[in-house]
């Protein structure tokens, strides 16, 4: 693959950054022929929900991309005490449709081009069965272990929104934190490297902080509840009435919303499921209302789109 | 010539616990398949990788073995018109076997003659039969949870090559969208390439040398002899763990030992932690001193070799150094509020939503457990209640609670954090054992304390499960019930304790209702008990109508009704047994057919005096019946019932029966001498079911039942 031999010997010396190690996926990624996108604007917790992903997927159209996702998990927080976890991380995404019979290698590669000696390294792929039980989703694949290490999920999906899927997607989500640190030796997140000049915590600490109290302690659950049944109305209202990507937009607020309450301790043993299962039943109407109006367009990207592989 | 032959199935990591499964499948397929076609071979054997899975057959014929298929056709009467020319039938049936009309020879059957074609089956080259053999075998090839990724069949994880050659020709094999040819692949990192095969007889070697171990046996040994090593170049010896090391070999291409340490002061953890937070996601074996003591090192297997051990050894360390810290922070956090605490947060966790919260189900618990003790074991009541109040205080532990790898260690954690707080040993022991046993070859609670815990955990989830709905079909156990069933018999029957569990329940359904939970549910469990004991006398090998006999009567009680079992089939082999039935069940079927009314008293006409009765025989089953009800009552009281001798002297009452029957007409017109006589049947019915429900027993073969 000539675009894959351009990327790595791109590759020199170990990046030294955080930003340097995204800027060498978005470059090993966009050689390959990748459309690189941007973040969701709303709030996920996980590139997955990204409508480049969740609706990507869905029928017979194929697809490339790869993008940064900041991802929130409220209920993951410790006040930036704990050197591994935080409520905002951030995940490198890439989805590829159909997944393509090296992709193994392909990701490999990728970690050379971010300076990763592999033969010096012990790689493992652990077994995982991922699901996504507010996606109505889930998927065979691994946990990607270097030296022990977690340092990238790689999914094949299976199933989203409840419906099955062919051709199937390869979803690789790099740890990028978990790499960074490796990279640069350290043990805290709080202490990388993120620009030259800069580490994470002068960047981002007291902002963890800050979504730590509201999280734990000043969201306010009656508000989120309320939030939720309007959200939920509003996304019903939208996907049904045919605006796929405004009312998925409410499905995600929906997401986040419980997700919040969740953190807040508000939500018990039985209504956790309940709430879940309202979120999956939107996933799957916006999933399929999106395959819906993807064939009323004639399914664009089958006639030789750039994204063709 | 035979010529040896390879198949490989090349695929992406499949998971450790799918290999042997799917190499014993392909064995077997392999072997089925090859027999089927007709094909002689040679030694047969499997091989894999987490990426491969072989097959590796020597001296395989280049060419089927003929034979002579002896085929049936039509009728001989259609087969000829009058003037014994064949008919269209029986050309076609010729012609459709391929032999000559003159050929055809007749066969003669119960519905008549018929024709019979005698065909040659030549035998075609392997290389023509071999592909659809080897493909069908890869293709049937099962996993517990199988994927797509391009449309063309399923498996494990993706095939992404296959290698098929029987000598030095490849076989085009298709299957997964794939046709094979004769390149593999080495490993991942250290040998990336493909790589052609000339010849079967070069695999092995020729994967060695690309960093590939592909013989489990080998693979598995060699991680032994590293771990020997390793261990031994820092004092120690590895802790033998047999299901680490099966993981581990299927985890791997190319085993090699990297030695690790951790802080020494994490040493002051219970030893179970400690080993856990290495073994459960790392796979990292843990080391010990002759003296068993846990020394600060781990090994870890990596994949692959060469260059690298210092940045993999940093790397592993860290990670394990965070699992540690993560596990002493909950150690010492833990600690800080006191077990009292702990018990109290149990209030906090559900444990189902019709059934209350954890605290409210340990409340049960203690409640029941001094209850057991009482009638079981009286001198354990003290420390097994205290077992009970702490049992689940463990729950509530940020240690158990995070959910990571120590959640495991549910019990353990418990028994360590007790032990810390200073309980006897006894209390410590049990709050460790009672969660066993979990399967079927899980060792037993050792000690008295812990076996009264386990009883009453397990008992105590069953009642409430079936109050609250819960359900058992099929070969679903999403709660753990049948489990939970199995356990509470295995532990009455090996320790031979005498526990009525249906009066047990009956008592605990009482607790329940007063606390008023999950009122009026709860139909379900005596069923479900009758089945679990069923299925435990089936496995003791007690035949199924002899199981249900003694279910019948008194299913509460697993060691009584196994004793009841026994007995019956001892009595069966008896020559007067069948003819005993032969009369028990003439006795059930009148009883059965006779109108609401007639049976005079339930059972009960031992008041008759002897001279009422009209007939001799009459009288003398009566006298007999009442003496047997007697003797099987003295039986059925000692401590230990014995109930051989019982169902001797019910034994001894055919002859009476059968006189009885004999004699009299049951069925008189005469009312008053109908019930007489129906109620006198009655009797020795219900001295029967004193034992067993005899009418469940099922004819030997050979009898005739009337």
């Amino acid at each position: 693959m000539s675009q894959k031999k351009a990327a790595a010997s791109a590759a020199a010396s170990p990046p030294r950054t955080f930003q340097e190690i995204l800027l060498r996926l978005e470059q090993f990624w966009s050689a390959y022929g990748c459309a690189l996108l941007q973040p969701y604007s709303g709030e996920v917790g996980a590139g997955t929900f990204n409508p480049a992903t969740f609706f990507r997927v869905l029928g017979p159209e194929p697809w490339k991309a790869a993008y940064v996702e900041p991802s929130r998990r409220p209920k993951d927080g410790r006040y930036g005490e704990n050197p591994n976890r935080l409520q905002n991380f951030y995940q490198y995404q890439v989805v590829l449709k159909p997944s393509p019979s090296d992709v193994l290698d392909v990701y490999l590669e990728s970690l050379r081009h971010i300076g990763i000696d592999l033969v010096r390294h012990d790689v493992r792929f652990v077994e995982d069965d991922w699901e996504s039980p507010t996606l109505g989703a889930w998927g065979l694949g691994w946990e990607v272990w270097l030296d022990g290490q977690e340092i990238t999920q790689f999914t094949y999906f299976q199933q989203a929104g409840g419906y099955d899927l062919n051709p199937v997607t390869a979803e690789i989500t790099y740890g990028i934190e978990r790499i960074a640190c490796y990279l640069q030796g350290v043990e805290r997140i709080m202490d990388l490297q993120w620009s030259a000049e800069q580490t994470w915590s002068d960047l981002f600490l007291k902002a963890e902080v800050e979504w730590c109290h509201f999280n734990f302690e000043q969201s306010n659950p009656p508000f989120l509840f309320e939030l939720f049944e309007k959200f939920e109305a509003q996304a019903v209202r939208l996907l049904k009435g045919g605006l796929v990507l405004p009312g998925y937009d409410y499905v995600v607020k929906c997401s986040h919303v419980f997700n919040l309450l969740e953190a807040r301790g508000a939500i018990s043993v039985t209504e956790r499921v309940a709430t879940i299962a309202r979120v999956r039943k939107m996933a799957r109407l916006a999933a399929g209302a999106y395959l819906k109006q993807r064939e009323e367009m004639g399914h664009p990207f089958l006639r030789g789109a750039p994204h063709a592989p | 010539m035979p010529r040896d032959l390879l198949f490989e199935i090349g695929c992406e990591e499949l998971p450790a616990s799918f290999l042997p499964p799917a190499l014993a499948d392909l064995e077997r397929l392999a072997i089925e398949g090859l027999a089927e076609a007709r094909l002689a071979h040679g030694p047969l054997r499997t091989v894999g990788t987490p990426r491969r899975l072989a097959l590796l057959v020597e001296a395989v014929s280049d060419r089927q073995e003929d034979r002579v298929r002896e085929v049936t056709g039509p009728a001989v009467k259609v087969a000829y018109d009058a003037a014994g020319n064949a008919t269209n039938a029986a050309k076609g049936f010729a012609k459709g076997a391929g032999v000559p009309v003159e050929a055809l020879e007749r066969i003669a059957t119960p519905k008549g003659e018929y024709l019979l074609a005698r065909v040659q089956d030549v035998g075609r080259p392997a290389g023509e039969v071999l592909p659809g053999i080897l493909a069908a075998s890869a293709l049937a090839l099962r996993f517990p949870k199988t994927m797509h990724w391009n449309g063309a069949g399923r498996f494990a994880r993706p095939v992404r090559w296959l290698v098929a050659l029987h000598g030095k020709d490849v076989l085009p094999v298709e299957a997964f969208g794939l046709v094979a040819g004769r390149r593999t692949r080495g490993h991942r990192i250290h040998a990336p390439e493909w790589l052609d095969l000339a010849r079967p007889g070069d695999y092995v070697a020729a994967l060695r040398e690309r960093v590939v171990m592909v013989e489990s046996r080998e693979r598995r040994s060699s991680i032994e002899a590293e771990l020997a090593r390793a261990a031994a170049s820092v004092g120690g010896a590895p802790v033998h763990d047999e299901d680490l090391l099966d993981e581990v070999t299927n985890l791997v291409e190319w085993p090699e030992a990297v030695v690790g340490t951790f802080d020494q002061r994490h040493l002051s953890l219970p030893r179970p932690v400690v080993v856990t937070a290495m073994k459960a996601h790392q796979r990292y074996f843990a080391l010990e001193r002759p003296d068993r003591s846990l020394l600060p090192n781990f090994v870890m297997i990596r994949s692959g070799r060469g260059e690298g051990a210092d940045q993999i050894r940093r790397g592993t360390q860290a990670v394990l150094r965070a699992r540690l810290e993560d596990a002493r922070f909950y150690w010492e956090n833990d600690q800080k509020a006191g077990l009292e605490a702990k018990v109290d947060s149990l209030a906090g966790i559900v444990w189902h939503e019709r059934l209350g919260t954890m605290r409210d189900r340990v409340r049960r618990i203690e409640q029941l457990v001094e209850d057991l003790a009482r009638t079981l074991a009286p001198k354990a009541r003290a420390m097994a209640s205290r077992a009970a109040h702490l049992c689940k205080a463990d729950l509530a532990s940020e240690m158990v609670r995070s959910g990571k790898e120590f959640a495991t260690l549910q019990g353990i954690v418990g028994a360590e954090y007790a032990a810390a707080a200073g309980e006897p040993p006894e209390v410590v022991q049990a709050i460790r054992e009672h969660y066993l046993p979990q399967g079927p070859s899980d060792p037993l609670p050792e000690t008295t304390e812990g076996t009264l815990l386990s009883l009453a955990d397990r008992l105590e989830a069953l009642v409430g499960g079936f109050r609250a709905g819960l359900e058992v079909t099929g070969s679903q156990d999403p709660y753990g019930l049948r489990r939970a069933g199995n356990g509470v018999i295995r532990i009455l029957v090996e320790k031979r304790l005498r526990l009525d569990v249906m009066s047990t329940a009956a008592w605990l359904d009482g607790i329940f209702d007063k606390a008023g939970v999950a009122k009026g549910a709860g139909a379900g469990f005596g069923a479900f008990w009758a089945q679990r004991v069923a299925s435990a006398l089936e496995e003791a090998g007690v035949p199924h109508d002899t199981a249900d006999a003694a279910i019948a009567v008194r299913p509460g009680d697993p060691l009584d009704v196994l004793a009841r079992a026994r007995a019956i089939e001892e009595i069966r082999k008896s020559p007067d047994f069948e003819g005993l039935m032969t009369g028990y069940r003439r006795a059930a079927n009148l009883l059965r057919s006779a109108a609401p009314g007639e049976i005079a008293s339930g059972g009960q006409p031992m008041a008759e005096r002897a001279e009422n009765f009209g007939a001799k025989a009459e009288a003398d089953l009566h006298l007999e019946t009442k003496m047997a009800r007697q003797a099987v009552e003295t039986y059925l009281q000692a401590d230990e019932p014995d109930y051989g001798s019982a169902l001797r002297h019910l034994l001894g009452l055919r002859p009476a029966i059968d006189a009885f029957f004999e004699a009299v007409m049951v069925m008189d017109e005469d009312l008053g001498v109908r019930k007489r006589r129906l109620g006198l049947l009655e009797a020795v019915s219900q001295t029967f079911l004193r034992i067993a429900d005899f009418s469940a027993i099922q004819t030997a073969p050979g009898q005739k039942s009337v």
